[in-house]
Order: structure tokens, then C-alpha cells, then sequence
């Protein structure tokens, strides 16, 4: 029996790998960010890792302002830097990363204020 | 033409269900990590995923599609847009993985026709250049077209030559062995194979050998898992092999509390009523110490079936390179075919363990138990398949009374019979003593 792959997570996380690799092979990615990717890949789309999910979508809702950086680069460098085969450092890792999305979200949140005050 | 050909030859579609089975179900990874080989798929990127999937399993990495970008980054492999969009569509093509064998053949089948068509035309060409007298020519393609029709990757048929020089080569390790005996080991036999835990066990049998089917019999409660488990402290802890361990019927938690009471020496009831002292207690810790560093791997699995026992055995031989399988016991495996009388499904199971122990080159120890007359369900036909049967029955005070060469033993409360020795003596009893309280074993002590 073939099985319908139609709308299954397999489906996305078949043509997301297919991107990362495309883009390592292109020189658009660095081999340690391609790696980096395609295992948070297998973490949240196979091992349906919800928590790390919800902590990168939180990261990805707002789009990167200049006040707001140096945290990307600090959460890109923490992500690339992690063994994400090990759990334990997994678990440090979303720590880290939630303490630094909070913050910047936090930056974006009084950024908007700022500009709603200065609108007023 | 060419494209008849092609087809007939090339069966690209095989090759990419079988690499996508073996990506994503353990079953399918199994069984084409068993029975092929890279060169029977024609496409060089499939041969090139085939390995790489098979790298990752040897290592026990799951090869998702991921993994499998990642080890080629490794090895600077699959460098274009092309051979990764490949890779992808294999990655999708999911078959289930009850239906790897129909895909299997497939691809084994055309790798043979590849074969064949090249065989055929090596002779040609020979035929043509009149590079043999005939006589040897039609010899020779006889033998290649035999080997391609009748046997199997792993079948061989022995020449004269070969057979002579195999028995020479085994008589002078046996001749420099024994030399060795007399001169450094002072007489003590060296073991062929692993250790049985037991020294009179050990000089009848020189160890569990590679191949070798062992049958041990025992009444319910009467030691058939301390028996599994002395053996794997042998093999395991003292000859430090891998070990791979089937229970149908015990808990993890079972199983971990009896390692602690044979490796601490501790009862096996104050293990489990937690009744301990401090040196007890640190008894035990350092006892799991040891078993934590140990070759011993564990597989409590209820609804055991013949087949889910070549699958696991194949796996861990790959992974753990294992030299032995205890199987604790065969008559809770799972009947998948309720029609077939007792003894026919233990001749079924057997078998299987049997040829799974010739084929992946290791022991197999199976347990099974006995009645209460002592006697075992379809016994002879067991008899005939094993290459050891031994039954593990208690003695009791009366019969030590009565019988001479029993009083020579200051602690003898059970006997190993051995039924069966296929390369040995058999017919003879082994005294031991088993302590249930600890769930140990050891040959009994002369007075």
C-alpha cells in the first residue's frame, strides 16, 4: 500500500529538508546552519517537539528590528552552537532561547508603544 | 530495444521504494540491511543512499531524511540540486513495511538479470575470441550460471581444495591448542566458544560456540531465568561479549531486581521488600555498576513471535555486534498459526532459532519447560535441531542418601543432564548448587 502524503507533516518536513539541503548546496547556507536546521526540523516535525515549536514561532511572529539584533544573533549563535541530539542540553537550550524571545519581544512590544505615543 | 532492455534490467522504481521502506519502518530496514547488497541497485546515488542508510542503522541513528543530508555533508556527498530533489522524492515514496519483500525481490531480481546479462556476454566475447577450449568454456559457465540460478548471497558450495584446506587449517589450531594446554594453561582446556558459567560444564562442551543451539529444560520454579541470567553474567560481565535477552514473561523491573540480587550476592526478597542494611545497600549499587558497564541487553517482550525474534536478532547482531541470544522462554511465544498442534509449533520455533544461529554466526540458548515428569513436549524433534540439550532438574535429600557418587558433594541440590552434545560426550549429569535466594548458580562442591 502507498500512503497518501497528502497534508501529513511528512509532506512538509520532506520539502523543508529538500530547502535547507538545496540551500547548503547553493552556498546560502553555512554547513553548521544547514545542520542546525535540519535538526530542529526532526525535533519538532518527527519527535513533535511542541514546546521548542511554540518557542521558535513566538521568535518568527515579528519581524527583526535593528534595536533587536544583536538578540537574533545571540539566538542564532545559541541554536547553531547546541547538540540538539542530546536532551539535556535541549532543555538548557529552550531556557535560554524563551528567556531571549521574551526579551526581545518585549523590545518590539515598547518599540510599538513608542511609535503609538509619538502617532498620538 | 534499448528501452525493453532497459526495463527488464533497470527497475529504478524497486529501488527507490525499498530505500524509502528502509527510511522510514525498522522492519524494512532490517530485512534489505539483511539481504542486499550495495551493488544490486543500479543507480549510483541509490547505491550511494542504500550505504549511507545503512552506516546510520549499524549505528543506531534513525536515518530520517534529515539525518541522511547530514551524513552526506559528512562525507561531502550529494552536491547538486539534483541528487538532494532525488533524495526527496525517495524520502516520499513511503511504502509500508510489510510490503518491503514484494520490493525486495524486485530489486534482487534485476540485480540478478544484470548479472546474468553480463554473464552472457563475457561469453560471448569468449566464444568469439576462442579464448578457451570448448570443454572448459561450457564448464566454467556451467559453475557461474549455477551460482547465479541456485544459491543464495551467503551459499557456498565447497571444492575438494577448499574442504581439505579448511579441515587442515582446523586440525592445526586444534594440534597448537592442545600444545598449549599441556605447556601454558597446565592442562586447563581453552573454550571454543563463550563461557557456560560452569567449569565441568565448560570442559564437556568447550563453551557455546558460533552456530550452536543450546536447550535448557526446567520445571516451572525451578530456575530456568537464573540459569538465562547466569549464563549472561558469563558472557557478559566475565568474558565481556554482547548479549542480546528475550523474556516473555518478566517485567524490566523483575529483570533489573534479580541482576541485583546475582550481582550483589543479596537475597532476592530483601531486594524487593527493600529490607536492607547500608552495606547491603551499597552492595547492590556497586552490583548495577557493574551490570551498567556490561554487555547486556535487555528485550522484555510478551507477545514474542518467531519472526519478531529474527528481526530483533538481526538488528542487534548489525548494531551490538551480539554473540549471543537467550531466549527465556519459548513456550509463551505467541501462536500466529492456532491450528498447528504444540509440537509442531515448537519445532516451528526451533528451527527458526536455529538457522538464525547458523546465520548470523552466534549462540542461541532457548528455554523451555518441562513437564512435571520431567519429560519435554515434542522433545525428539527439539533433540534433533540443537546442538546441546540440557535439563536442569532438582535432586533431592533422599535420592543424595541413597546414591554414592552424589554424597561425594557437599552442597548438590540440582543436576544438569546433558541430553544431547552434538561435539562432545552427552549422556552424563553435572551436579551443581543453586542458591534460589540469590538466584545464583555454580558447580557444586566436592566434600
Amino acid at each position: 500500500m502507498i500512503i497518501d502524503h497528502k497534508n501529513r507533516p511528512e509532506k512538509w518536513y520532506t520539502e523543508l529538508a529538500r530547502i535547507i539541503g538545496i540551500l547548503q548546496v547553493k552556498g546560502r547556507l553555512k554547513p553548521e546552519e544547514a545542520r542546525c536546521l535540519l535538526d530542529i526540523i526532526d525535533l519538532v516535525i518527527i519527535q513533535q517537539d511542541l514546546e521548542l515549536f511554540h518557542i521558535l514561532e513566538e521568535f518568527t511572529e515579528h519581524e527583526s528590528v535593528p534595536e533587536t539584533y544583536e538578540i537574533d544573533e545571540i539566538i542564532k549563535a545559541t541554536l547553531v552552537a547546541t547538540n540538539l541530539k542530546q536532551p539535556e542540553s535541549i532543555k538548557q537550550l529552550k531556557a535560554v532561547v524563551q528567556e531571549l524571545v521574551r526579551e526581545r519581544t518585549r523590545i518590539q512590544n515598547k518599540q510599538r508603544e513608542d511609535e503609538n505615543e509619538y502617532l498620538v | 530495444m534499448q528501452k525493453i532492455q532497459e526495463e527488464i534490467l533497470v527497475d529504478l522504481e524497486s529501488e527507490r521504494r525499498v530505500l524509502s521502506g528502509m527510511l522510514n519502518s525498522e522492519e524494512a530496514r532490517i530485512e534489505a540491511y539483511d539481504s542486499l547488497k550495495e551493488e544490486d541497485f543500479y543507480h549510483p546515488l541509490h547505491r550511494m543512499v542504500f550505504s549511507l542508510i545503512c552506516q546510520l542503522y549499524k549505528r543506531d541513528v534513525k536515518p530520517t531524511f534529515a539525518e541522511l543530508l547530514k551524513e552526506s555533508q559528512n562525507l561531502n556527498l550529494f552536491r547538486t540540486q539534483q541528487e538532494i530533489s532525488e533524495l526527496a522524492y525517495i524520502a516520499e515514496h513511503f511504502i509500508e513495511g510489510e510490503n518491503i519483500t514484494y520490493w525486495l525481490q524486485r530489486v534482487k531480481d534485476s540485480s540478478r538479470l544484470r548479472k546474468f546479462e553480463a554473464f552472457l556476454r563475457r561469453y560471448h566475447q569468449m566464444i568469439r575470441e576462442k579464448q578457451l577450449p570448448v570443454e572448459d568454456l561450457l564448464m566454467g559457465a556451467e559453475e557461474e550460471l549455477t551460482n547465479l540460478t541456485v544459491l543464495e548471497k551467503d551459499d557456498h558450495v565447497d571444492s575438494p581444495a577448499e574442504l581439505a584446506n579448511l579441515g587442515y587449517e582446523e586440525v592445526e589450531r586444534r594440534y597448537l591448542r592442545f600444545k598449549e594446554i599441556s605447556e601454558v594453561n597446565k592442562g586447563v582446556l581453552p573454550l571454543d566458544g563463550l563461557p557456560t558459567g560452569f567449569d565441568s560444564l565448560n570442559n564437556v562442551t568447550l563453551g557455546y560456540k558460533p552456530g550452536d543451539l543450546i536447550i535448557l529444560g526446567a520445571q516451572t520454579g525451578h530456575g530456568k531465568t537464573a540459569f538465562a541470567l547466569h549464563t549472561a553474567k558469563a558472557v557478559t560481565i566475565e568474558h565481556k561479549a554482547n548479549i542480546l535477552y528475550l523474556n516473555t514473561e518478566m517485567s524490566r523491573v523483575q529483570i533489573a531486581l534479580r541482576w541485583g540480587s546475582i550481582l550483589s550476592q543479596v537475597e532476592h526478597e530483601k531486594l524487593r521488600s527493600g529490607d536492607l542494611t547500608s552495606g547491603e545497600f551499597s552492595k547492590v549499587l556497586q552490583g548495577y555498576s557493574v551490570l551498567s558497564g556490561s554487555g547486556f541487553y535487555s528485550y522484555p517482550c510478551p507477545n514474542l513471535t518467531p519472526e519478531k525474534i529474527v528481526s530483533i536478532g538481526r538488528k542487534f547482531k548489525a548494531q551490538y555486534d551480539i554473540k549471543m541470544m537467550i531466549l527465556d522462554y519459548v513456550g509463551r511465544m505467541e501462536k500466529l498459526t492456532p491450528n498447528y498442534a504444540e509440537w509442531q509449533i515448537l519445532e516451528q520455533i526451533v528451527k527458526t532459532q536455529k538457522m538464525l544461529a547458523q546465520n548470523l554466526e552466534i549462540a542461541v540458548m532457548c528455554l523451555v519447560q518441562l513437564n512435571e515428569d520431567g519429560s519435554l513436549q515434542g522433545a525428539r524433534r527439539m533433540k534433533n535441531e540443537c546442538d546441546l540439550m540440557l535439563k536442569m532438574v532438582p535432586v533431592s535429600n533422599e535420592e543424595i542418601e541413597q546414591n554414592e557418587k552424589l554424597k561425594k558433594f557437599r552442597d548438590v541440590n540440582y543436576r544438569l543432564i546433558i541430553d544431547k552434545n552434538r561435539d562432545g560426550r552427552s549422556g552424563i549429569d553435572i551436579m551443581i548448587h543453586f542458591d534460589k535466594a540469590r538466584q545464583t548458580l555454580r558447580d557444586a562442591r566436592l566434600v
